[in-house]
């Protein structure tokens, strides 16, 4: 177990010094002159060459990389151009409610995605197994935002049952969940019709499997076949797809919680960015890459917990 | 047509003798009796008939080998007898398989879950993917225990040690415990067999259960295959294509070509004395049993296409003694000399 | 015994070639012959776009503004009084045009890449190892870096959708160019005097393709829905613009009083994306059924 996560690490250290690259050229090439931002209009050269050297901004480029991944080691992100607030701050504050986002949006999608991608193979040709199928495709065509935008038009506005701005508080309130029901269905949605076809897909290969054979000759139910002896191994290929689809995911909660003016991190970066606020920008993004490493770890821990030959 | 040879060799006798004595001795109704079985498959270009007038027994305490090229429907029968024909493509067309003094054909599928594994099991082919890689060994065969039978955990668990000792897996308290990539492939086929056997059924089928295997590992299986069937009293249906396998096991013998039965009788009989151009060809390609190279390849040409079968008997584009009544009229399994039949407008062939 | 009878294709000819084979299988697939003739539609219906509405995308109107759809406006106005359907119609032109453009980047790139790794071995780890890290950039935030780099426009979500399609194209057509490039002709054809070029160009590109094109066409619906997700971020081009995305996002704050402005284009992209897939899916069924998605 140890080693899937070491060995998941150093995989992704490369990855963790591209993001930090990219980071930093936010800082470095932008068109804008942070400076001259900071300084405000009207700045004489002086003050601006005085803020050059107070931001570093005269030192060569390879140095002024080495001295910002080790600022970014110490968790010092800079300060938002808007607010001056510290960068860290507002990531920390803002990573718990797109988390909480992400995981609703997983306990939604997950059991969802199985269960027709299942039910799908088990009747596979069948008319179910097409409404199936239809209603996957129509999933995976759909623009996240819209989803979202039926949701807040019906339930929100037109019938009232449901709130679509920011967040409730805590889950386990009556409010914080009602909160929560629109953006994680929204964002759960976009990945019900992946899940539901590669489990259907996987599932099919499964179940023309030997070991499918011996649980039948065995004397099982087919209840118990499918639901025992193929679903755990129809599953690994899901969970590498979810691994996989990490990224959508990512990108569907920045489109969520722009929506939804969810308090969370991928509006932060949305905001951050059309409003120039570079700081803020490379900590989103920094941020937002971390937790796409975060999910991919996890999903090799569960990858391992499903497939004992993996756990060598 | 030749007269039948007025001097039999000894070895015939002594077959006639067994055969008599097993014909004598137990009165009793076979275990297993398929009736005129005709089984199809759906395929891209129409239905197959893959398993045609297939009728045979298989009694208590003895060993029926069906042998037969790949392809010629010797699995596909085990299959129908398991009611595991792949769905929805596979069918049982026509015929009776009559486990125990009930016809499995009319059993729902529900029904049939009490049948397998129970009353009769299987082991298949592949050792290496037969175990389910997920589940530890002693899970799956629990697993097998607990579908047909009440009982506690620490009885199951016990039950599981004593059936992987049983079939002679060391340490099997440890065992019980590992998942199936932690085993050899021989370790594999015995977890199957053990898995097979829990229930103590009547009927074991196996299905080229060493043709996966090395040479020292395949006489290991075969030899535990004698003593569990000798013991239990349990009938074997043993399918393959390596004659010294059925040398080695069988009490009778089918040969199986393009989906019929071609010939059938005591082992003795038709090693010595065989009835049909195709088990002759056979056994002409016999390979010695420690080369391991079973594929019989011998006789010139290939095994029909099903789909459009050749006219009359199926063999006759292959048989060295194909006669114009070969091509017209497909022969029928006649009675040669007692239990012995043979397909062949020829036989008896002397 | 239950008897499910698979629906029993009918004989295909002995001689029947392989183009009139898959001719047949699609005919055989009503859906997607249908989606067929939608997609050639959608398409003629975005070329030929401005001789197909009377109306201006961009022409403010304020007497007619957030119209439900009527005779005159089949699909409505938006909020400055835009005609809807001209406003759509270029849309799909736009997210057609630069869907196509960041798949043609991103294949081209990620083909010469994939076979490069192939055919140079002492090149193929380094540049898989670096198709692996950019894999693990999710298109969403190379869309959010290039914005914040550039600016917001329609060429940055062009460049990043680009960007994200080359490592999975590199790793199809790598993986396609390894079953030619060991084969014995290759070796003949080097054997001969044959330039890499020459050989690459006639040998192994040509066994890529089909892989890249099938891998291409399933990605297409993707890419657009990522590139209509960066715009409704206001990543793409400014307001003005006949964006979809852009479109869906301004008609956003208009939900109450005119839910049509802002789901007019979002049925529109899920027409075309939904018209996309069913094609991909149907392209590898025919074509490769080993490429994955």
């Amino acid at each position: 177990m140890l080693r899937v996560i070491v060995k998941r690490l150093m995989v992704s250290i490369p990855v963790l010094l591209g993001v930090l690259f990219i980071g930093f050229m936010l800082l470095v090439v932008v068109p804008s002159d942070p400076a001259a931002i900071i300084a405000g209009e009207g700045a004489t050269p002086e003050i601006l060459a005085g803020l050059h050297h107070d931001l570093g901004l005269d030192r060569p480029v390879m140095e002024r990389f080495a001295l910002y991944i080790a600022r970014v080691l110490q968790g010092d992100l800079g300060k938002s151009v808007l607010n001056r607030a510290p960068v860290i701050d507002e990531l920390l504050r803002t990573i718990g409610p797109t988390a909480e986002l992400m995981f609703c949006a997983m306990l939604v999608a997950v059991p969802l995605g199985i269960g027709m991608g299942t039910l799908g193979a088990v009747t596979r040709g069948r008319w179910i197994d097409r409404v199936v199928m239809m209603v996957s495709v129509a999933g995976l065509s759909m623009p996240g935002f819209m989803i979202a935008l039926l949701g807040i038009e019906y339930f929100g506005l037109q019938w009232g049952l449901l709130p679509f701005q920011g967040r409730g508080g805590p889950l386990w309130t009556w409010d914080g969940l009602a909160h929560m029901v629109l953006p994680a269905v929204s964002l759960g949605s976009i990945l019900i019709g992946p899940i539901a076809r590669m489990t259907r897909t996987s599932m099919l290969d499964v179940l023309g499997l030997d070991f499918v054979r011996t649980a039948r000759a065995k004397g099982l139910g087919e209840t118990r076949v499918v639901l025992k002896h193929a679903l755990r191994t129809a599953l690994i290929p899901v969970v590498t797809l979810i691994g996989l689809q990490a990224g959508y995911l990512l990108g569907g909660a920045v489109v969520t919680e722009t929506i939804f003016a969810w308090p969370g991190i991928g509006r932060l970066a949305v905001s951050a960015i059309t409003s120039s606020d570079f700081p803020m920008a490379q900590g989103t993004i920094l941020m937002l890459a971390l937790s796409f490493i975060i999910i991919n770890l996890m999903v090799d821990l569960i990858y391992s917990w499903l497939d004992p030959r993996m756990r060598q | 047509m030749n007269m039948v040879d007025p001097k039999p060799t000894a070895a015939i006798m002594a077959a006639e003798s067994a055969a008599m004595a097993s014909e004598a001795a137990p009165a009793e109704e076979p275990l297993l009796r398929v009736n005129r079985l005709r089984t199809s498959i759906a395929t891209e270009r129409g239905r197959m008939t893959v398993v045609n007038d297939v009728s045979f027994e298989v009694r208590a305490g003895r060993t029926l080998c069906i042998v037969g090229e790949s392809g010629c429907g010797k699995s596909i029968t085990s299959l129908s007898v398991m009611r595991l024909l792949p769905k929805p493509q596979g069918r049982i067309d026509a015929g009776n398989i009559t486990l125990l003094g009930r016809d499995l054909t009319t059993l729902t599928e529900h029904q049939m879950h009490a049948v397998r594994g129970h009353e009769v099991s299987i082991v298949f082919q592949e050792p290496m993917t037969a175990l389910n890689p997920v589940y530890t060994i002693g899970d799956q065969i629990t697993e097998a225990l607990l579908a047909h039978e009440r009982c506690g955990r620490h009885e199951a668990r016990s039950r599981v040690i004593a059936a992987l000792r049983e079939v002679g897996i060391p340490d099997p308290e440890r065992r019980i415990d590992t998942f199936p990539h932690e085993l050899s492939g021989g370790m594999r086929q015995r977890v199957v067999i053990a898995m097979a056997l829990i229930c103590r059924p009547k009927l074991l089928i196996a299905d080229e259960p060493t043709t996966a295997l090395d040479v020292t590992v395949q006489a290991q299986i075969l030899e535990l295959f004698r003593q569990l069937r000798d013991s239990h009293r349990m009938g074997l249906m043993l399918i393959t294509h390596d004659l010294g396998v059925v040398a080695e096991m069988a009490d009778d013998v089918m040969v199986m070509y393009a989906g019929r039965v071609v010939e059938s009788g005591p082992v003795a009989s038709i090693f010595n004395n065989p009835q049909h151009p195709y088990t002759i060809g056979l056994l002409g390609s016999l390979p010695k049993i420690t080369e391991r190279q079973g594929r019989l390849s011998i006789i010139p040409g290939t095994v029909p296409n099903l789909m459009a079968p050749p006219s009359g008997c199926c063999f006759h584009p292959r048989c060295p003694l194909s006669t114009e009544r070969c091509v017209a009229d497909a022969p029928p399994l006649a009675v040669v000399r007692g239990p012995h039949r043979s397909a062949c407008w020829l036989a008896p062939l002397d | 015994m239950t008897d499910q009878n698979v629906a029993l294709p009918a004989l295909v000819p002995a001689d029947a070639s392989r183009g009139r084979q898959l001719l047949r299988r699609l005919l055989r697939d009503k859906i997607a012959l249908f989606m067929l003739v939608l997609l050639v539609v959608i398409v003629l219906a975005a070329v030929f776009a401005p001789f197909l509405t009377p109306f201006d995308p961009y022409r403010t109107s304020l007497r007619s503004r957030n119209m439900p759809p009527d005779l005159v406006h089949w699909l409505g106005t938006d909020e400055q009084g835009r005609d809807l359907v001209a406003r759509v119609l270029f849309g799909i032109r736009l997210t057609l045009a630069s869907g196509f453009t960041s798949l043609f980047l991103g294949g081209f790139t990620g083909t010469i890449i994939g076979v490069t790794a192939a055919y140079y071995k002492r090149a193929d780890n380094l540049l898989m190892r670096a198709m692996d890290v950019l894999l693990s950039f999710p298109a969403i935030l190379l869309g959010l870096a290039i914005a914040g780099i550039w600016g917001p426009g329609t060429w940055g979500i062009i460049f990043a959708l680009a960007i994200s399609t080359i490592p999975p194209v590199a790793r199809v057509a790598r993986a396609a160019a390894l079953g030619v490039v060991n084969q014995d002709y290759l070796v003949a054809a080097r054997a001969l005097g044959l330039g890499d070029f020459a050989i690459l160009h006639r040998y192994v590109l040509r066994n890529c393709a089909t892989s890249v094109l099938v891998y291409v066409t399933l990605r297409f619906g993707q890419v657009i829905l990522l590139g209509a997700s960066l715009s409704f971020l206001g990543l793409g081009a400014p307001p003005p613009s006949a964006e979809l995305g852009t479109m869906v996002s301004q008609g956003r704050s208009l939900l109450f009083t005119a839910p049509h402005v802002a789901l007019v284009p979002c049925f529109a992209l899920f027409l075309i994306v939904l018209v996309l897939n069913v094609l991909g899916d149907a392209a590898r069924d025919i074509f490769d059924p080993k490429v994955q998605q």
